[in-house]
């Protein structure tokens, strides 16, 4: 079972350290005061932001612990100086804990606010991920290719309904429109009206019946995604995305890993499906949707929380890797990668240490996580 | 053992379809216009007037005119084939024209009808500085159909009677355009044959013709066969490295579970695991191949050029480079014997507890005897399918690697083609690296079910 030591519990606060880091980041580093006291009058010029022009030289302001903004460029250090250097000037507060880097900016700032963008990408795309995983996999372990029956007829009115249902939206919002989030409304209805149309003519077709293989579809879909290299794929799905931002990469690394998810949770449903709790449930008369969601998910958890936890890890690398070799995020974003590539080029030693060090903890806290919860016979590759 | 392979082997076919489809479809949304490029290679800039005959002639060689797949449904008022039209701004005008619902015919007789119009204002001297020919400027670029409609509102009927006739003419070919607008219409199926761009696109691809470089013209072929044998190379080193350091640390864990060297291993291989490859190469090269940290520091060559002599065969050029290849072979095999290992150490465990080890305990064997004996047999037989997942695995490890130590590799091709927008060789790559992995998959399988007996021809 898991093993609760003293190493599990530094890694959950750790990861909780990060998280809180990534959420409070402005109020960690940046140049806007926290509060001011002017005049007697108590302001808060990083929640409002127009106060800020209003504030006088004489007033009283709590800076942030780092104050320095990501963009603020430090004229004294405009080569880049490394954490043990000796300064101008001798003021704590404003001593560049980590270095700057080569023109100037302050790396502890940059790397508080790279935390919110790493999380950010981590956490989203395995959640993403999460969803289209468990869900295909556990449909392809629980439905195999032997208990959804369907006819021909139906087959086919389904699938004229479904094309041009979905022709007509596409036509509609895409070209004519230029409009994806009315397409995926459209799409939403279309599916809608034929789950309506199935369910409809499955009660007076009853002719020419087969087996649906669920099961061998979705393993087709997923061999499909594993011919594709990771990165290769990854890089010539970067190079269709004309506009750089975080959710393109969220989106790609989605497309990249659903396919370990609903690999496990297939493996996983189809070993306890025929337990004979799941086969009570059924005689119960329990609908699929309530044994999938109440009786299998709960038992397969554990599995895909170690999972979970190696993705997060491996999407966090995959972002600042992506960032390192200098693809994918915006310019104006701050990010572990991208101090770790200026670092890499300019040979400065603390700009590449501290972003991987950051990146290091993190995924080992994630990684000690997973391998508490993780049972003997459980392996990586999943 | 035949019938599974031969299904195995016709079960690839679809995948390889399917997968040959993802990329074509991926290379048809890439931005930029292959014919252009070609015409940027050969020295003439596309957006000079005089380039449209070399422009068109490219785009035909291409095979660009043809329709895209098999087949199209396509609304009733589309042409046929729109990448007939091998004129690049007059495709994009008709694009654009057809965004908003009109009528093709229309279209192209008003396209013309426009253009016949602009280039006798432009030739005839005697129009100059005259409200036409302002109008003529306009339409040239326009495409909206409100604001063109403004444009024909706001015109001054000219007093020349030729002149008069010619913009009557284009005002009703304008007038019939906006007509013709549609708001229901009907899809349309249309066969196209095997005369298409898919269909050309992948026989190429498959008879290994991927076509010219848009960067320096060379041959992609040759500029992928010179790279994938770095590539290769790295991760064969990489898999024999991890192997020979994997297998006996993990075989050992396994057989001494919990004991001291168990723990600190799990705990090692954990923590280099965790570690980001591209971390420990750059601190790799920035402390251990230069003298600013001291002189002992400087153990590894620095990653430099690599220069190729010609007279030197494939394996003498390694030999030569061998000293800068430890530090990225190094940084590979880091991540992949923490995962082998473990893997190992935990079928190890699995196994011990097996009938059969008990049978040839109890037979009189030694314990030794029955690890070398009968435990690495069985371990060995999942390992199969790991070191099988690995290798393709290790082609996108070795991109990173290639990309940081300067090695002439796929993942280095890749990664400049993708700056430098040669999209033929990223494609390229992206399918030969599709159809290696499919191979890898379908040996591994194939090595599995010889390896493993209990496999019949229902397993998938």
């Amino acid at each position: 079972m898991i093993n609760r030591g003293i190493l599990y519990r530094l890694s959950i606060f750790i990861i909780f350290f990060y998280i809180a880091v990534a959420f409070l980041a402005p109020f960690i580093a940046g140049d806007t005061p926290i509060i001011c006291l002017n005049n007697g009058v108590i302001s808060l010029p990083i929640i409002n932001s127009g106060i800020r022009n209003e504030i006088s030289e004489g007033s009283k302001c709590l800076m942030p612990l780092i104050p320095f903004s990501t963009q603020n460029i430090d004229p004294k250090y405009k080569t880049g100086i490394s954490p043990f250097d000796k300064r101008q000037s001798g003021v704590f507060k404003s001593r560049h804990w980590m270095g700057t880097d080569k023109l100037g900016r302050d790396v502890a700032s940059a790397m508080v606010h790279g935390s919110a963008i790493a999380l950010k990408i981590g956490f989203l795309s395995v959640f993403f991920s999460f969803i289209i995983g468990v869900s295909l996999g556990m449909a392809a372990g629980y439905y195999q290719d032997n208990s959804i029956k369907m006819s021909w007829i139906q087959l086919s009115a389904d699938f004229l309904f479904f094309i041009t249902g979905v022709y007509y939206m596409w036509m509609e919002f895409i070209v004519f429109n230029d409009s994806f989030y009315l397409f995926l409304l459209g799409s939403i209805f279309v599916m809608i009206c034929l789950i309506i149309l199935h369910k409809l003519t499955g009660k007076f077709v009853t002719l020419y019946q087969f087996y649906v293989p669920i099961d061998l579809v979705i393993i087709k879909i997923i061999e499909i995604r594993k011919s594709f290299p990771g990165i290769f794929l990854l890089l010539a799905l970067i190079s269709i995305f004309r506009v750089p931002s975080v959710w393109n990469i969220v989106i790609i690394i989605t497309i990249l890993s659903w396919a370990d998810f609903a690999r496990l949770t297939r493996g996983d449903t189809l070993s306890i499906k025929n337990e004979n709790y799941i086969i009570s449930a059924q005689v119960l008369g329990f609908s699929d949707i309530r044994i999938m969601w109440r009786h299998i998910l709960p038992n397969i958890l554990p599995t895909l929380i170690v999972a979970v936890c190696f993705s997060i890890g491996g999407a966090v690398i995959l972002e600042s890797t992506l960032s390192f070799l200098g693809i994918g995020l915006p310019v104006e974003e701050v990010s572990w990668g991208k101090l770790m590539a200026e670092g890499r080029n300019m040979r400065y030693w603390w700009l590449v240490f501290f972003p991987g060090l950051a990146i290091f903890v993190l995924v080992l806290s994630l990684n000690s996580i997973a391998s508490a919860w993780q049972k003997s016979n459980f392996n990586m590759f999943s | 053992m035949a019938r599974y392979a031969i299904r195995r082997i016709i079960l690839i076919l679809p995948t390889i379809f399917l997968v040959m489809l993802i990329a074509f479809i991926l290379s048809k949304l890439v931005p930029g216009d292959a014919a252009s490029a070609m015409l940027l290679l050969q020295g003439v800039n596309p957006e000079r007037s005089n380039a449209k005959n070399e422009y068109q002639r490219q785009y035909g060689q291409l095979g660009l005119n043809k329709p895209t797949f098999y087949f199209s449904v396509i609304p009733d008022f589309y042409p046929e084939n729109i990448n007939e039209i091998s004129d690049q701004s007059k495709r994009y005008q008709t694009i654009a024209l057809l965004k908003q619902k009109l009528n093709y015919q229309n279209i192209a007789s008003y396209l013309d009808k426009r253009d016949i119009f602009i280039s006798q204002m432009f030739i005839d001297k005697s129009y100059r500085e005259t409200d036409t020919l302002e109008m003529a400027n306009k339409l040239a670029f326009e495409t909206d159909i409100s604001r063109l409609d403004e444009i024909f509102d706001g015109v001054n009927i000219p007093d020349d009677a030729q002149l008069k006739s010619k913009l009557a003419d284009l005002t009703s070919a304008f007038q019939v355009l906006k007509a013709g607008r549609t708001n229901m219409f009907y899809p349309r199926f249309i066969w196209h044959g095997i005369n298409n761009q898919f269909h050309q696109w992948g026989v190429n691809m498959i008879c290994g013709n991927f076509g010219v470089s848009m960067k320096d013209g060379r041959l992609i072929a040759e500029k992928i066969y010179s790279a994938i044998k770095w590539t290769i190379l790295l991760v064969f080193l990489n898999i024999l490295i991890s192997c020979l350091i994997a297998i006996p640390t993990g075989m050992y864990a396994g057989y001494r579970e919990n004991s001291h060297f168990d723990i600190i291993s799990n705990y090692f291989w954990l923590l280099l695991y965790s570690v980001p490859v591209f971390w420990f190469a750059s601190m790799m090269i920035i402390y251990f191949t230069s003298e600013r940290f001291g002189t002992w520091m400087d153990i590894f060559p620095a990653p430099g050029n690599w220069f190729f002599a010609d007279h030197l065969s494939f394996f003498q050029t390694v030999a030569n480079y061998s000293g800068q290849l430890i530090l990225p072979v190094l940084c590979l095999a880091a991540n992949d014997i923490a995962q082998l290992s473990r893997v190992v150490r935990n079928n190890v465990i699995n196994q011990k507890s097996a009938l059969y080890v008990k049978f040839a305990l109890s037979k009189g064997l030694n314990s030794t005897q029955t690890l070398f004996r009968h435990i690495l047999p069985n371990v060995m037989i999942p390992l199969i399918t790991i070191i099988g997942a690995r290798i393709p695995a290790g082609l996108s490890g070795a991109l990173v690697i290639e990309v940081i130590f300067n090695i002439p590799g796929m993942g280095r091709l890749m990664f400049d083609s993708i700056f430098s927008a040669d999209w033929n060789v990223v494609f390229g790559i992206l399918i030969i690296i599709s159809f290696f992995t499919i191979t890898f998959m379908l040996i591994t399988d194939l090595l599995y079910a010889i390896a493993n007996p209990r496999i019949n021809s229902t397993f998938r």
